[in-house]
């Protein structure tokens, strides 16, 4: 999957769950970016990640990923759709 | 050992001597002899030293156990080990509330039994250590990061001295290369230090201690004083537990900064929020992040809160739906933050409960907030209506802190009937607030000195105070040290005659 | 290099600002600071003793008329059990040729004292051994609960608190204290007072005062010490001053066989005093009663003790110039010459 790919991808999921559809993400963009990605949301945003790419985050990756483009790298290994 | 305490001064010297004259290569078993010293310090027997030892190595064998092993038997030596450091916890601090709601049940059933209370000593800073060490052992777990084979190089994680009174929350990645790498000594980090140091000292002795004599005096009689005695005492005893907790962390810090050591901040200027949810998440800022990392996040990810989010999704849609499992773990965490607050059901409501139902309705009611404000237009990014947030969320979270000063929850009940006397006259009379242990000179300087604290903790907000004052000039510079210093001196309430009604010699 | 030189010169201010707070809050200044800015060995009397003392005994006075100087270590309710520290206090400033100790306090049951009592009798003290055995003694006998002893040892513990009651006096240093003698507007009023008959009957000392008596006289005669015991003539039928008078004549019998000398104004044919008109209250002297016992005592001590003239030694230059002090605030309260009042009662006693 290339990278533009996923980071559509992403998009919507980002767009969905802040209902926002104003947001667009790159590699840098953090939880500061985004007012409502707070610890709250951001277990919701990851189960949608999870499921929209059929993969899992492991506890370790939730707590400590630092921005979108960590996400994605973890994603581009273990996605399975 | 008491941080304000000139034994702790004295000991701090010592260790920073020590520390820094040492070679490099053993510069950090000077830091371990110091905890070990430290944290047995009068308070040393079989008990509190077994225990220490206890958790120490029940987390390093269990965290080297959890990177060698595989699959499921790494589960079983994380559960185990995590077992026994929760097993200590509960048995020291936890017994006397299971048998106080045995007896209320005992109680409620017309069962004659009563079980006496234990008393026992526990090492101080049991609540912390624990905690930190579980999550030490849930971060190998996850892979986070890697078990330890030294096992001074834990106990020393586990117990570094500045962090053993009050905190704050470390974690072994961030944590292992301030502890064991050389530090040089750096003129500038001791003078910074020593600033933050000094700002600790100043919240404690001249705020807080002065504040605790009028709440104590209050709340210690309220048949003499109610009212609006009652409710100042409320609203100061925030700020009192506040600069105490924080002044204490600033000494911890300021300690660590002299000797290199960077610890993760524990509070972000809590009383400029205007939710009590901001407020949480710049208070106590380590215990949330630690709580959020390994209870709360696990929790709302889990399968049976995740599969509780789609169970309704149909129901009542889907934004509703993924409420569900975050109130129901929100719920949960909050009855531990209390529970972890002290081992009576005052604090379970104080800094459990109470916060919860706060946070839930701000939650809840939001949409209701904005159909208010749009219907009376009110614009909410007005300055005017930020103040009123920041107002309103000190005072809900004084009201809930009624419950964490007062000994039991009938005591807590007492004191919220006392509010409802009108006495107006107390703030007027120009005389009878006077009366409970501050007079007009400790109130001016109270009030001065919040005023002061206030300007600083808004400019913390914004960047490094200590870096601005160090770029002044040294006219400047020195004056606004010496300042604080004399200040503390002066207006500090210390010693044990600090009664305000002070001492004046008479003559005959 | 250059840090170094900043850090010592940063904690030289400190240390100078530090040293003047300390100077106006923490230690305290009463009735003996002036003690220690004595010349070292240059009095010849000390006189021991409570209230009674200061608001009697001018010491400035009689320099000024008898040539000797007296040093006074006397403190408000000042604790009978401190009069043996008091005396090891003044042991390493001066080497008088008598000491002369007041009594009053001596049959005080201890119950009767309170803190600042104790307070003003030690905190002034120099910091060291003698300091800490004195407030030890005197807080076993107050009954004070051990936790609070460091209260007094570090006495600044309390005094830091007086910021919000600091008056002009901690700053400028001017007192109302002359040498010790205390004078003010107070010690201007005259309260009229029934005349006391001494009575001769005897009562035994209570437990506490009887210990604390005979170890100050073990301690005097071990060290060979020149003392006169002195009972003051004020009205003793008080309820401060309950069975005073009968315990005090035990003790005069004491000092009789222990061949120490003791003298009871209450007694004195030759002294009189005029009970309505030298009194501000019924336990103290106003001005006009201290300058008739001042004049009578000093002469009494000038003819009976062989003591120096200084009055033309350059070294006591400051006792003229607190006399001088003590005349013009005589002169400021009342509007009259303190001369005048020094010569109408001189033709009494001379």
């Amino acid at each position: 999957m290339k990278d533009e790919q996923i980071y559509e991808r992403i998009n919507g999921v980002f767009r969905d769950i802040f209902d926002d559809d104003s947001i667009t993400v790159n590699a840098n963009t953090t939880a500061d970016d985004i007012e409502d990605w707070d610890s709250l949301e951001h277990i919701n945003l990851i189960v949608a990640i999870e499921e929209e790419f059929g993969m899992k985050f492991n506890m370790n990756e939730v707590t400590t990923m630092k921005n979108v483009g960590e996400m994605v790298e973890i994603i581009k290994v273990r996605a399975t759709k | 050992m008491n941080l304000t305490s000139l034994t702790f001064l004295l000991f701090c010297i010592i260790t920073l001597f020590f520390y820094f004259i040492v070679p490099k290569k053993i510069q950090w078993y000077v830091l371990l002899i110091a905890s070990t010293i430290f944290i047995f310090y009068g308070n040393l027997t079989k008990f509190t030293f077994l225990e220490v030892l206890l958790v120490l190595l029940a987390s390093y064998f269990g965290a080297r156990k959890i990177d060698s092993e595989k699959g499921k038997k790494r589960t079983y030596y994380l559960l185990g080990s995590i077992g026994v450091i929760l097993g200590i916890l509960f048995l020291l601090k936890y017994t006397n509330l299971l048998l106080v709601t045995f007896n209320h049940l005992f109680n409620l059933f017309k069962v004659k039994y009563k079980f006496k209370l234990i008393t026992r000593n526990s090492p101080i800073g049991i609540s912390y250590y624990s905690l930190i060490m579980i999550g030490y052992l849930i971060d190998v777990y996850r892979g986070g990061c890697k078990a330890e084979k030294n096992i001074f190089k834990v106990a020393l994680f586990m117990y570094y001295f500045p962090i053993i009174p009050s905190g704050p929350f470390t974690r072994y990645n961030d944590m292992k290369k301030e502890l064991y790498e050389p530090h040089k000594f750096n003129y500038d980090a001791l003078c910074s230090g020593l600033v933050r140091c000094l700002w600790g000292l100043f919240k404690i002795f001249v705020i807080s201690q002065r504040i605790s004599i009028f709440v104590n005096t209050v709340y210690g009689d309220l048949v003499t004083y109610n009212g609006f005695f009652t409710v100042i005492a409320a609203l100061l005893f925030t700020l009192q537990l506040y600069t105490n907790f924080s002044g204490s962390i600033d000494i911890i810090m300021g300690v660590s900064e002299i000797m290199g050591i960077n610890l993760p901040e524990n509070f972000n200027a809590p009383f400029l929020s205007r939710t009590i949810t901001e407020l949480w998440r710049n208070w106590h800022i380590t215990l949330g992040a630690w709580l959020k990392d390994y209870i709360f996040y696990p929790l709302l990810k889990s399968n049976f809160m995740q599969s509780l989010n789609k169970k309704y999704r149909k129901k009542i849609g889907r934004k509703k739906a993924k409420k569900i499992p975050l109130y129901l773990s929100m719920l949960i965490m909050w009855i531990l933050i209390g529970v972890w607050h002290g081992g009576t059901y005052n604090f379970i409501i104080a800094t459990g409960l109470l916060q919860f139902i706060y946070i839930f309705l701000e939650d809840v009611l939001a949409p209701v907030m904005d159909k208010i404000n749009r219907k009376l237009k009110i614009n909410p990014y007005r300055k005017t209506y930020r103040l009123f947030q920041m107002i309103r969320t000190y005072v809900l979270f004084s009201f809930s802190l009624i419950f964490f000063r007062a000994p039991s929850i009938k005591k807590a009940i007492d004191i919220i009937k006392s509010i409802f006397v009108w006495n107006p006259w107390v703030l007027t009379d120009n005389s009878t607030l006077f009366k409970a242990g501050l007079n007009i000179h400790n109130f001016r300087v109270l009030i001065i000195a919040i005023i002061v604290l206030f300007i600083i903790e808004k400019r913390i907000k914004k960047g490094n105070v200590r870096k601005q004052l160090f770029r002044q000039n040294i006219v400047v510079r020195w004056a606004l040290i010496y300042m604080l210093i004399l200040s503390i001196i002066v207006f500090g309430c210390y010693g044990v005659g600090f009664d305000p009604a002070s001492f004046i010699y008479r003559q005959f | 290099m250059k840090k170094l030189l900043k850090s010592i010169l940063f904690l030289t201010i400190l240390f100078f600002l530090l040293a003047y707070v300390t100077s106006i809050l923490w230690l305290p200044k009463n009735s003996i600071s002036y003690f220690y800015e004595e010349p070292k060995n240059t009095e010849d009397v000390i006189y021991i003793g409570s209230s009674n003392v200061y608001t009697g005994y001018n010491a400035p006075l009689i320099f000024e008329k008898y040539g000797f100087a007296t040093g006074m270590l006397t403190t408000p309710s000042q604790p009978f059990s401190a009069v043996k520290y008091m005396i090891k206090e003044s042991l390493s400033y001066q080497k008088p040729k008598l000491y002369v100790i007041d009594l009053t306090q001596a049959v005080r049951t201890y119950d009767k004292f309170d803190e600042n009592g104790v307070r003003q009798s030690v905190d002034t003290m120099k910091f060291g051994k003698n300091r800490k055995d004195a407030i030890d003694t005197l807080l076993k006998y107050r009954k004070t609960p051990k936790e609070e002893y460091i209260n007094y040892y570090y006495s600044f513990l309390m005094y830091h608190n007086s910021w919000s009651s600091l008056s002009e006096y901690h700053y400028t240093g001017d007192t109302t204290y002359y040498k010790g003698y205390v004078f003010d507007k107070l010690r201007t009023d005259v309260v009229p007072c029934v005349k006391y008959e001494w009575e001769d009957d005897k009562m035994d000392l209570v437990e506490e005062n009887r210990e604390v008596f005979f170890d100050l006289i073990d301690y005097i005669k071990e060290n060979k010490l020149n003392v006169l015991f002195v009972i003051q003539p004020k009205v003793y039928n008080t309820s401060a001053d309950e069975n005073s008078n009968q315990m005090l004549n035990t003790i005069v019998d004491v000092l009789n066989k222990e061949d120490i000398d003791v003298i009871n104004f209450n007694k004195l044919d030759d002294f009189s005093l005029d009970f309505s008109k030298d009194f501000y209250n019924i336990h103290h002297f106003n001005v006009y009663g201290a300058t008739k016992f001042s004049l009578y005592f000093g002469k009494y001590l000038k003819e009976n003790y062989d003591l120096d003239d200084h009055r033309a030694d350059p070294k006591y230059a400051s006792w003229h110039k607190e006399y001088k002090r003590l005349e013009a605030d005589y002169q400021e309260l009342t509007g009259k010459e303190f001369k005048d009042l020094v010569k109408e009662y001189e033709k009494d006693y001379n």
